[in-house]
């Protein structure tokens, strides 16, 4: 990246769609002190081999870039760190336990020598299981329809998947029919797909030998946002993650916190341009000092920091309610603007016009469903939290709301909550609305 | 990304629309050398093919006609940019499918350098909004794109009515008076329906000579509140004393639903007459019989009629308030015709707001309804409402369909209210033109009817309108008309445009005087557009008399005003201004911000009269 000194390059840099890498450390704000540093701490002291942190975070938050800028010297003097991504084997919609664990597997071998080391090891453990799968059917063997079924079953186990190799993973995002006879095979004994998954960690280890903890960063599972599927992978089977012999980090679902008693591990994201507006305590200067950071984030970017204006300064931070995406998002959506007004296509300075009109943009595409949960933005902008009793649908409603950055998390003192500041607004008219 | 198609396809776009393409444009050319999503959403099939064409003729594109999972997969040439068509998926779930897949791959697109243009319904749109909104913070571009073509198939029904007439025609001479009064009266009120207005007064006069020589007071009562609501459209005297005859007759037949709609139609009037105070007794005391009598119906009406209250107070969420219950009793009474009126006046409230979107809306929804319904006077009614609001959203195409629309309708008809209207608007749209000619021609058939047909009401309406043409495209009709009108110098339009007469005659303290006049009835009355236009016109005698700190201050004022509401015809008034105001005082950088303000609506909506006024001042010649 560089930075820009003309309008074009600020809508190229301002692209909501990049995450900053370590080759960009000059565009880089660590807005998160107060969170991450206490992680990097933690991941210095942790005595506990299989030790796993949730990092949780809403759209927008930097949860990625956070997670770039992790390893520092220290972090890299301890720990071997691996980031693995599940977009190649994964299938959002329909994940489990057994997915996830081949996926870390799969992430380690893959382009190495334990690639082949890897398929005998899950084939293996594929016939063994099937073997168990018929022993258990000619031990209850009464012949009736029930078991004949069970019985076919058996038998198409071994049709779909004749042999584990590379090509069976490429296709499981695909192939539903194949995950779901991957799981039943895995499922007969978890504890034994655990161990092989930890001995290729071993010969992971032993492999690029250099006598360092491994430290995973898995990425994409924040993605997952059936709460089913939350519930069943990270709630009940939350103890698988604590028996994979090394120390992992992973980004989560925000609906995780709210599903789980475990808070302990759970490190949360959030960032406020606000005092606490329940806790009248609250310490301004943060507020101010947040204030000062994102601007900072924001003229990191900039060759020429006269290109905005300060009001659009002002403004942008304002409207973003603390959310680094939506600053992102609004000034790039401005830079669109500005461009295309000026009858040369250039650009000119941007103002606090381009910026409204930015933030209309990305209120735009937020106004329907904003319409259709007014009761609960209405709660949270008069009174900046859930209802004490609120009905299912409240519930489901305050999920959507936070799941699409229609209201904003800050988590400072008494935990609390404010509607997104592009569409105050339309919930104020709609509000005042309901309320007559 | 400029194609020879891009005029093209700008002929099928409505000026918003054509503002989003804009952007569009800039979104992908500014990210040639990286990877750009957009989300583009189409309204129907026929603007999908315009666009698909469209963005095929853009160098290096791909079509991906595969709405499936896995798409991205598809995609081996990271050089190339794709059109990703997945419009065609209907199914709910096949929908929620892919935009799962799209948002769990989104990084794929930023990794690989990938370009995508995807295309999808606006249900699709909607949900990824909702199911996947990571995936759309990434897009340099989401929004939804409109089919500007409107298909007309209303004939109006005149079998009714011909069979009515032809049955009254056929009545021997020995027929009751009393039956041929009744026939007359269900003449005028099918005619009413179907919007004939020379048959309605034609039959309702008849029958009123008769009924006045039987002394039949149900007939008479009848008759009166016929009259009432026809000339309600032309006349607010003679509708208002036919309306208090009507209600006498009620009273004494003590007939409670008649004195409802009576004391209603009295109210409206009043309205007309700008007594709200008396308008607001009479719907309160028609409320109340409504209640003590159980009527639903009619209660509906009135909350509607209460509705207009509001409005005339701007008090618009109050006026909503009522205009919900109105709506409430329609829906539980399954009145589609009290919900056609309902569903309109929501269109005159958010109108009335400025909020020009969900006007459409609700005159849409009425519409429709009044289709269904046959009712050719609320159908007419609404198509002149919608082409009035794509006027002032600078949408002339569709404006003009409608008015075209109207036109053929009432081709057979013979409805001067209609047409008197709608003549004027034409003349508007083509004074937009700058197609002078057919302006003033326009007009004049406008004048002409309003005063063939005696319609008070109208005849200063088009007296206010053609001053505006006129003092576009004939400065000397213009003035003639100012200085043939003194005795109107009372009211606040005519004093607008005294005030504009005299900064033609270069007297600007005279123009200022006038201005200043209707400004202030304008603040009283809270008629902001008018407002803006009287403090923009002020600022611009003071430009004129180098008094450049007041000007300012007038024009901020009505700048301020003018975002508030967010009238395009209003800003660009305000920023030929500006532009005006930093060229006389030498500021070249905000001359030009603000050219640019008013060039790029202009330009974007072929305001050909905007476009000539904004050269114009900058030849320094102002207007």
């Amino acid at each position: 990246m560089i930075k820009a000194s003309n309008i074009i390059e600020i809508a190229q840099q301002f692209d909501p769609s990049q995450v900053l890498t370590t080759e960009d450390k000059d565009f880089h704000q660590n807005i998160y002190d107060t969170t991450i540093n206490p992680l990097k701490t933690k991941l210095l002291l942790n005595q506990i081999p299989t030790k796993t942190y949730f990092l949780c975070g809403q759209i927008g938050m930097g949860k990625s870039t956070a997670l770039n800028y992790l390893p520092d010297d220290k972090i890299n003097a301890k720990y071997e760190v691996k980031y693995l991504t599940g977009k190649e084997l994964f299938n959002i919609e329909d994940i489990d336990i057994i997915d996830i664990l081949l996926m870390i597997g799969f992430e380690l071998i893959k382009n190495t020598k334990l690639e082949e080391v890897y398929y005998e090891g899950l084939n293996k453990l594929k016939d063994i299981n099937l073997e168990n799968i018929k022993i258990g059917l000619e031990e209850s063997w009464e012949y009736n329809q029930e078991d004949e079924k069970k019985q076919t079953n058996g038998i198409n186990l071994n049709v779909h998947i004749s042999k584990f190799e590379s090509s069976i993973f490429k296709n499981l995002k695909k192939n539903t029919q194949q995950r779901q006879t991957i799981r039943e095979i895995f499922n007969i004994d978890k504890a034994n797909l655990i161990e092989f998954i930890n001995d290729i960690i071993s010969d992971y280890k032993e492999m690029i030998n250099n006598d360092k903890e491994l430290l995973l960063i898995i990425d994409d599972l924040e993605k997952i946002n059936n709460k089913d599927i939350i519930h069943s992978v990270f709630v009940e089977n939350n103890w698988i993650f604590n028996e994979i012999n090394c120390v992992k980090i992973i980004p989560i679902h925000i609906f995780f916190p709210r599903m789980s008693a475990s808070k302990d591990d759970l490190i949360e994201l959030a960032f406020r341009i606000d005092n606490n507006k329940l806790d009248k305590t609250d310490d301004s200067k943060i507020v101010e000092a947040n204030i000062k950071s994102l601007r900072e984030l924001i003229e990191s970017r900039l060759e020429n920091k006269k290109l905005i204006n300060n009001d659009a300064y002002i403004e942008v931070i304002r409207l973003s309610g603390g959310n680094i995406r939506q600053i992102i998002e609004i000034i790039h959506q401005a830079s669109i603007n500005n461009i295309t007004k000026d009858s040369e296509r250039k650009g000119t300075i941007i103002d606090t016009d381009d910026i409204l009109w930015g933030a209309d943009q990305i209120s735009a595409r937020l106004s329907k469903i904003a319409d259709s949960k007014i009761r609960v933005l209405n709660q949270i902008s008069n009174n900046f939290k859930q209802f004490e009793e609120p009905t299912q649908k409240d519930e489901d409603d305050f999920d959507i709301v936070l799941l699409n950055n229609l209201v904003f998390f800050h988590k400072n003192g008494t935990h609390w909550y404010d509607v997104n500041p592009i569409i105050a607004k339309t919930v104020e008219i709609h509000g005042n609305q309901q309320t007559n | 990304m400029e194609t020879n198609k891009q005029t093209n396809i700008e002929t099928y776009l409505n000026y918003e629309d054509k503002l989003k393409l804009n952007n569009l444009h800039t979104s992908y050319n500014i990210k040639k050398n990286s990877s750009y999503l957009s989300l583009i959403g189409i309204e129907n099939k026929n603007i999908l093919n315009i666009f698909k064409s469209y963005l095929l003729d853009i160098e290096n594109t791909i079509y991906l006609d595969y709405p499936a999972i896995g798409i991205l997969d598809e995609i081996t040439d990271f050089d190339k940019t794709y059109i990703i068509d997945i419009f065609t998926l209907e199914d709910k779930s096949t929908i929620k499918d892919i935009v799962q897949y799209f948002r769990f791959n989104r990084d794929f697109i930023p990794e690989n350098n990938i370009k995508l243009f995807i295309l999808a319904s606006f249900k699709t749109l909607d949900i990824f909004s909702e199911l996947a909104y990571d995936f759309v913070t990434f897009c340099g571009f989401y929004g939804k794109f409109n089919d500007n073509n409107i298909s007309f198939d209303y004939e109006v029904n005149e079998d009714k009515l011909n069979k009515l007439i032809s049955e009254y025609k056929d009545f021997k001479p020995n027929t009751s008076k009393k039956i041929q009064i009744n026939k007359m009266i269900d003449i005028s009120k099918e005619a009413h329906y179907i919007s004939s207005k020379v048959i309605e007064l034609k039959y309702l006069q008849l029958a009123l000579k008769k009924a006045l020589k039987q002394k039949d007071d149900y007939l008479l009562g009848r008759i009166y509140n016929a009259l009432g609501n026809y000339y309600y459209y032309s006349d607010f005297k003679i509708s208002f004393l036919n309306y208090t005859s009507a209600l006498k007759i009620a009273k004494k037949l003590n007939a409670t639903d008649s004195q409802i709609k009576t004391l209603n139609n009295i109210g409206l009037i009043s309205i007309e007459n700008l007594d709200i105070d008396e308008a607001e007794q009479n719907f309160k005391m028609a409320k109340k019989l409504c209640e003590d009598s159980n009527n639903k119906k009619e209660l509906g009406s009135t909350y509607i009629n209460l509705s207009r209250i509001y409005i005339e107070k701007i008090d618009l969420d109050n006026a909503l308030i009522m205009l919900n219950k109105a709506l409430d009793v329609s829906i539980n009474l399954d009145d589609k015709k009290l919900l056609t009126v309902t569903l309109s006046n929501f269109g005159s409230i958010y109108s009335s707001k400025y909020n020009y979107k969900k006007a459409l809306t609700y005159y849409e929804k009425s519409l429709a309804l009044s289709r269904e319904l046959n009712d050719t006077n609320s159908i007419l009614d609404t198509m002149y409402n919608l082409a009035s609001i794509y006027n002032k959203i600078f949408n002339f195409i569709i404006s003009y369909k409608y008015i075209n629309e109207i036109l053929t309708i009432t081709n057979t008809l013979n409805n001067p209210h209609i047409l008197i209207s709608v003549y004027s608007l034409i003349a508007k749209i083509k004074l937009i033109s700058l197609d002078f000619s057919e302006a003033n021609d326009n007009i004049l058939k406008s004048i002409n009817l309003a005063n063939q047909y005696d319609m008070e009401y109208q005849k200063y309406d088009t007296l206010f309108k053609s001053l505006e043409i006129y003092r576009y495209t004939n400065i000397d009709i213009f003035k003639q008309m100012i200085d043939s009108h003194k005795e109107l110098n009372t009211h606040q339009i005519f004093l607008y445009e005294m005030g504009n007469y005299y900064f033609i005659k270069k007297d600007y303290k005279l123009s200022i005087k006038y201005s200043d006049k209707a400004l202030n009835i304008f603040q009283e009355i809270k008629g902001l557009e008018y407002e803006i236009l009287c403090l923009l016109s002020i600022s611009n005698s003071y430009i004129a008399l180098k008094n450049y700190n007041e000007a300012k201050l007038k024009l901020d004022l009505a700048s301020t005003k003018a975002e508030e509401i967010q009238d395009m015809s209003l800003l660009v008034e305000v920023y030929l201004v500006y532009y005006d105001y930093y060229l006389y005082i030498n500021d070249s950088d905000n001359s030009s911000k603000y050219y640019n303000k008013a060039n790029y609506i202009i330009k974007n909506s072929n305001h050909k009269l905007f476009a000539k006024r904004l050269d114009d001042i900058k030849n320094k010649v102002s207007i």
